[in-house]
Formats: C-alpha cells, structure tokens, sequence
C-alpha cells in the first residue's frame, strides 16, 4: 500500500505541474495550448499505439486493450522537451520544459474480462511569454497554463479477440494571462491576471479486435462536446473582475491503428490520429478557421521484444523501438498549417523481482517552415513511462 | 519499485527547476496583446474649489512660539515654567527667561519692540482657540525689550524678584508672562523654539539663583512649561490676503490662521467603470506672488515651515465648505492616509509609491463604488506652529489637477 500512497501522491503532482509548452507555436487568442499526445513512451518509441495490445503495460490510448492486465497495474510518465526555433526575421529561441505527465491504474475485476481504471493525462499545454513595444510602453504578456483530462475507464473482453472500452472523461484546467505593462518613465510596472478556467464532461468509445492471429487494430472514438471556461480577472477593478461564462465546442477525436506481428518477438504498426478543429472548434458557436487547422498524426514504426528465455543475455531482456512520423498541428502560424515530422527510438529496461519494465523513448522533429510560417521549430523530446504490475489484492484462504 | 518511484519525483523536480523560457514577439494569431485594452495617461481639472478659514486653531504643544507683527498678522504667546522651587528660606535673584530665535517671518522693519507683561487671568495651552484670549488687553507691561530681525541670538528677559516670588509663591499655576507686541505696526514675526522641540537644549530656560545664606548661593535652571502662540488676523478687512484671494479666485492654504482647501473632481465620474488605475497625482500649482507687490514672491509663504501637507478624502460638504465631513479611514488605514510635498512649483504626490498608493487607494476605490464623493481637502501638516500662507493658482487657470494613469479593459480576451 506504500506504493500505493506514492503512486497517488505522483498522479497529484502530475496534475500540479503538468502546466508548461513545449513548442513556439500554438500561440493565438483562443489558445488552449498545443494538444499533447496521449501515447505512452513505449507508444512514441514505436510510433503506434493504438492497435497494441500489452498484459505488462496500460495503453495510455486505447483503453479496451487493458483486459488483457491479470494484476492491477499502473502508468506513469515523465517527459522533457527541447525546442530550437529559428525566424528569417525575428530572433532564434530556445524553449525547453519538462512535464511530469499524470498516468493510469487498471484494476481487474473480472479476469481477463473486465478492467476498470482511472487516469489522469496532460490534454494541452501553454507556457510562453511575449513582448510588444508600444510608444513608451513595453508590454509583456505571459501565458501559462493546460488543461488536463481526468478518466474512469471500463474495459470489457467479450472475448480474447474483442474488447470494448468505455471511457468517462473530466476536462479541466487553467490558464492564466498574465499582463504586466512597463512604463518607461516609472519604476512599478503595472500587472493584472486573468484566469480562464476550463470545465467539461465527454466520452471515449474505444475496440480493439483481432481479425487474424498476427494482425490487432484499435479504434477510438471521442465525440464533440461543450467546454466551457470561466473568465475570472484578477484585476484592482470590481467591474473588470466580474466573472463571465462562455461555451468552448471541442471537435471529436478520432484514432485507428493497427499492430502486425512478424513473428512472436517482432511488430510493426500504424496509427492515425485525427481531429477537426478548423472547423470543429467553436468559440460561443463561432469557428475560426484562420486560426485552427485540421489536426492530424500519421505514424509508424518496429518493434523488437524481450526474449522469453529464462537465462539469456541482458541485451536480450530489452525491448528496442523505431518509429516514424508525419502531422500537422491544430494551430494556423502566419494563416499557414504547421506540419511537423520526425523519427522516434525506444528501449525498454526490465525491473527483475516484478513484473515491471522502464520505457525509455528519445524522438527528434522538425515544425513548421520557414516560408510559410514564422518560424521553423527542431525539437527534441525525451520521455520515461514506469509500468509495474503488482498483486495487490490477495485472498486470504487461497 | 518504491525507490524508483521516488526517484522519478526527483528527477522530475530536477528537470522542471532548469527549464527556461525566453520572451517572443506575439504572432499575429495573438492580437489579444492589443485589443485587450488601452493605456490612458489622461490630467482633469478641479470642478470646483474654495478655501476655509479657521481663525482659532489649537497651538498647543507647538514646536515653536511666535510674537510679531507682519502684513497684517499679529502673534503673541504665553509662557510659564511649571516647576518653581520648592525651598522655604531662600532669597532669589538673578532671574532670567532665555528664549532661543528659530526664524524670523518677513522684515518690513528692522526692528519691533515687545511688551512683557504678567497676566491677570489663568489659562493653560488651548489660549487661541478662546475668542477671549484674542481681545486680551494686559496689564501694563514690566519690561519692553527691542527685537532685531536679523538678530538670531537667544533673547534673555530679566524677570523683576517679585514676579519670581509670586510665581514661586503659585507653583504650577504660576501666571508666566504675555508677550506681545508692542504696536500693530508691521516689522517681522520672530520664531523661537518652543518646550516640542527635539532637542532639550534649545527649550525656553528659566534660570536664577537661590541665596541661602551669604555663604551659600545655588544657580539652578529649569525648562519645562508650556508657550501657547495666539495668532491674530483681520480676515474680514477687504485688504485681507483671504479678500483678495477670493476676489481672484485663487486658493490659499495656511497655518496659524487655519485655512483649508476644497476641491471637487467631477470628471472622476467619466472615466470608464472597467479600468484599473495605475497611479493618480493630485496638482496644486503654487502661486508663487507677493499679495501686496507682484513683484515680488509670497512674502508669508514661511520657509521654515516644511512644505507637507495632508490631503483628506471628504464624504460630504455643505455649501461653502460647512459642515464637511472628513472620512476618517486614515486614522485606521495609513493607506489612506496621504502627504503630499512641494516640488517643482506644486504641490503633489512627489513619488510614484505615493501616486501610485493614490491611484489604487482612492480612485479605484471610487470607480470600484467603495467612496462616492471626489471631494478632497488640502490642509498643512502642521497648522499650530507658526503664521505661513502658501497661495494656489485658481481653477480657472488650472491650478488644481489630476494626473490619472489607467488601463481600460476593451473585451476579456474571448
């Protein structure tokens, strides 16, 4: 139960610290920061996740996977990103942040049959400052903050072949502008806050089904539905400070991929993410398509698995990854779509005594171009997922 | 597993602490960096000011005491020493007051001689405040000393033996003296340092010496008491400084003849209800004139008062400044409680923290609905000490202003 608390205490702080960006972009007006994708490390090293299908791991993606855990078992993650952006115009930057990223808990209750489970995940993360001159003003504003999504999942085998998963999904979070205004005749800048506050309720529908031996595909399904956000100023004014309510529409998300197995150690796989925000984003029923873009993923890649043997060399107890992959960001820089594309490598570490396994994934991209956007972003992105299944719950008579 | 999962913690904490992050120019996507809002730095004029006269204001406990007479204002003071000796047997002599010259106020002559008189009447330190004491005609004077107005020596007055002996025979409720002057002619005001002062050495000294026997003399000294100035001033005759003032609409504020300034902002009611105020400067404009001789500078403007005054916030005034009640919020919240100084030719909130703490205290307050009245009052910090009248340039040529500095909130952001 010791693990239990510190489990716990780390999903708390996830949610605590889960609030930093990772890219240049995503900066706009009705920004919620840019989406974070919700695949495990093992996910990004291989470059699919979606089909995959794992008794040591939780699909962080698609939850209908997890009958397949005969003990509870849990998720955690850690990533780190570095961005070097560079402008034809304006200064190069470099950002970097780390996130420590939530996870999950599946809890069999009916083996092999039914799991349920909650989580807790980044869903969008914003941190970025700017400056503006204005006559004698300066003027920085900063923006920081995500929201995150809280899950209760319930995963059901009809049969090994096909499973269900249903998902019950709390959107929530805050992001705060701060403003700070710097007169060049005085010493005191003059700063105010506002806090948009993020609240909403959706679903996940997720399958998974084996239509042949070496072949698993994954679907997942999350319908539109209605965030609203809660303007709270933080200003010295009374009139400024009155709250107001205004109606966000989230566009579906959608997910396929598939896992192929060369043969009982080696995979490879393909997922396709995607969601509509140019046109399915809405501000109080208003899209804004010079803002949003359709938003996409497509990637893929080979997985190499620990031998089974029981005495064998360490090298061969690690799993090895490499993927590849090819986007588009749900952002619009200079009224232009923001692709990105890059290659992943993984390797996962077993922890002996328990059924437990570090993944351990490295991915390097490039976003955006520096013709049709404002900047051209290379970024380097480093994660840890711990994944341990421990007995937890033991009849006594057994 | 425990020990990596603690680890993870660490690490994670280790990473975010080096994480950087640099400002950038907005994209355009972002224009909510200038729709947002708008910086207003904007000055409104006073709507509506007056000054107010108060002829009695309590002088007690002042740090100085004056006697004179300049343009028209006249000053005299008591002063007796509250400690006398208590020794039975004993002959003194060799009795002295020795005052100490601080300023001196104006020099339309050189010199002013100054009647020294015992009164015929108790009193105690609240003397100008009594009408009575105003018409005070004393008895006739013991000793007449001359004064030079250049001259800042102390000033020593031989007190008569039996005017000692009675004083010594009455204790603490000895008589002391009345000094004033000794025509209404107008020479100076002389200034001296009075019992408040901080340094002792430079408090009224009684000095004498006791002769117990021929053999054995004792000089002693004492120093405290009480010197209560009792300034007089013709505010009615139309050559009056207030007359003329009024006549041209310019304000005054003063002290030892109390006056104080109203002033009234209406456009506070204009400004957009959805601002925040950075910082508000309230103006005086000085007007730096002589009442009499333009040609020259205020001749009552006292350089040796300090130029601090207090500016309060009123939550009602009848006409002409009746029956104004003063908020009182600064006597529980020094925030409230503002001091503004001369400097550049005005008399304002000299630093931003000032302006700024006015900004916030007062304006947003009454945009926010928390004070509805843009009534103020101007007075100096001290009006007890000493004669000084400090003239302000009339609203009609703008000499009462406010600097306010604000943000406006055009749309939140969505």
């Amino acid at each position: 139960m010791q693990t239990l608390k510190i489990t716990i205490i780390a999903i708390l702080i996830s949610v605590a610290v889960s609030l930093a960006g990772e890219s240049i972009f995503g900066i706009n007006d009705y920004t919620l920061g840019v989406i974070d994708l919700p695949y495990s490390y093992a996910g990004f090293g291989r470059g699919f996740e979606i089909g995959n299908s794992d008794s040591l791991r939780l699909n962080f993606v698609n939850f209908s996977t997890w009958t397949v855990v005969s003990h509870p078992t849990y998720g955690l993650r850690l990533g780190y990103t570095g961005a070097f952006a560079k402008s034809a115009t304006k200064n190069d930057l470099f950002n970097d942040n780390a996130n420590f990223q939530g996870g999950f808990l599946g809890i069999p209750v009916l083996k092999k049959k039914l799991v349920f489970g909650v989580g807790i995940q980044p869903a969008t993360t914003v941190e970025q400052s700017m400056k503006q001159a204005e006559g004698a003003l300066d003027k920085y504003v900063l923006l920081k903050g995500g929201t995150s999504y809280g899950y209760f999942n319930v995963s059901y085998a009809l049969n090994p072949r096909i499973r269900f998963g249903v998902s019950y999904v709390y959107h929530f979070g805050e992001i705060t502008r701060s403003f700070r205004i710097e007169l060049q005749d005085t010493q005191n800048p003059f700063t105010f806050d506002y806090q948009y506050r993020y609240y909403g309720n959706a679903a996940i529908l997720s399958t998974y089904f084996k239509p042949r031996k070496n072949l698993s595909i994954g679907l997942i399904f999350k319908p539109s539905y209605t965030l609203r956000v809660r303007i709270k100023p933080q200003t010295r004014s009374t009139e400024v400070n009155k709250s107001k309510l205004k109606k966000l529409t989230i566009p579906a998300f959608w997910g396929t991929g598939f896992q192929y197995n060369l043969n009982r150690r080696s995979s490879v796989g393909l997922d396709f993410i995607y969601q509509d925000w140019e046109k399915g984003f809405k501000v109080e029923n208003v899209t804004y398509p010079t803002l949003f873009s359709k938003y996409f993923r497509l990637s893929g890649g080979f997985e190499r698995r620990q031998s089974h043997k029981l005495f064998t060399s360490f090298s061969e107890k690690l799993d090895y990854r490499a993927g590849i992959f090819y986007g588009r960001q749900n952002y619009r820089s200079l009224g232009n779509t923001v692709d990105e594309y890059g290659v992943s490598l993984g390797l996962s570490l077993p922890i002996t005594r328990f059924r437990s396994r570090i993944d351990l994934s490295a991915i390097v991209g490039r976003r955006g171009s520096l013709g049709q956007n404002e900047y051209q972003e290379t970024f380097v992105k480093f994660g840890i997922t711990i994944n341990a299944n421990e007995v937890w719950f033991v009849k006594l008579g057994d | 597993m425990k020990k990596i999962l603690i680890g993870f913690l660490l690490f994670s904490g280790f990473i975010i602490a080096c994480q950087k992050l640099n400002p950038i120019e907005p994209p355009k996507e972002f224009g909510a960096i200038n729709n947002f809002g708008t910086f207003v730095d904007t000055t409104i004029s006073a709507d509506s000011a007056f000054f107010v006269i108060d002829p009695y204001v309590l002088t007690h406990a002042a740090e100085k005491f004056s006697v004179g007479s300049f343009q028209g204002f006249k000053a005299s003071f008591l002063i007796h020493f509250t400690r006398m000796p208590l020794d039975s047997n004993v002959t003194f002599d060799s009795v002295y007051v020795i005052l100490y010259r601080q300023h001196t106020l104006g020099k339309d002559a050189q010199q002013m001689t100054v009647n020294i008189s015992v009164p015929d009447r108790a009193w105690n330190d609240s003397v100008n405040i009594l009408p009575e004491w105003h018409q005070y005609q004393p008895p006739a004077p013991f000793e007449s000393i001359t004064l030079d107005a250049d001259d800042s020596n102390a000033v020593k007055i031989s007190i008569p033996q039996e005017v000692f002996n009675n004083w010594v025979q009455d204790k603490e409720d000895n008589k002391g003296l009345f000094i004033t002057p000794a025509d209404d002619q107008s020479a100076f005001i002389a200034e001296f340092t009075n019992f408040y002062t901080a340094d002792p050495e430079l408090w009224p000294k009684l000095v004498y010496r006791k002769i117990f026997t021929q053999d054995s003399v004792v000089h002693d000294t004492t120093n405290i008491g009480i010197a209560p100035t009792i300034f007089d001033y013709n505010i009615d005759d139309p050559q009056s400084v207030f007359s003329l003032a009024e006549k041209d609409k310019d304000l005054i504020v003063a002290s030892g003849i109390g006056c104080r300034i109203f002033v009234r902002f209406d456009s506070l009611k204009n400004l957009p209800p959805s601002s925040m105020i950075y910082s508000a400067d309230l103006m005086f404009e000085i007007k730096d004139v002589d009442f009499y001789d333009p040609n020259l500078e205020n001749r009552l403007s006292n350089g040796d008062h300090p130029d601090h005054y207090y500016l309060r916030m009123v939550n009602s005034i009848g006409q002409n400044g009746q029956e104004a009640e003063i908020d009182s919020i600064f006597k529980s919240n020094t925030y409230y409680n503002y001091s503004i100084y001369a400097s550049e030719g005005m008399l304002h909130f000299t630093t931003e923290t000032d302006q700024i703490r006015f900004g916030n205290g007062f304006v947003q307050n009454y945009l926010n609905g928390k004070f509805d009245s843009p009534w103020f009052m101007l007075q100096y910090q001290n009006e007890r000490n000493d004669i000084s009248v400090r003239r302000i340039k009339s609203i009609l040529e703008k000499g009462v202003q406010m600097r306010i500095r604000y943000y406006t909130v055009k749309s939140e952001g969505f």
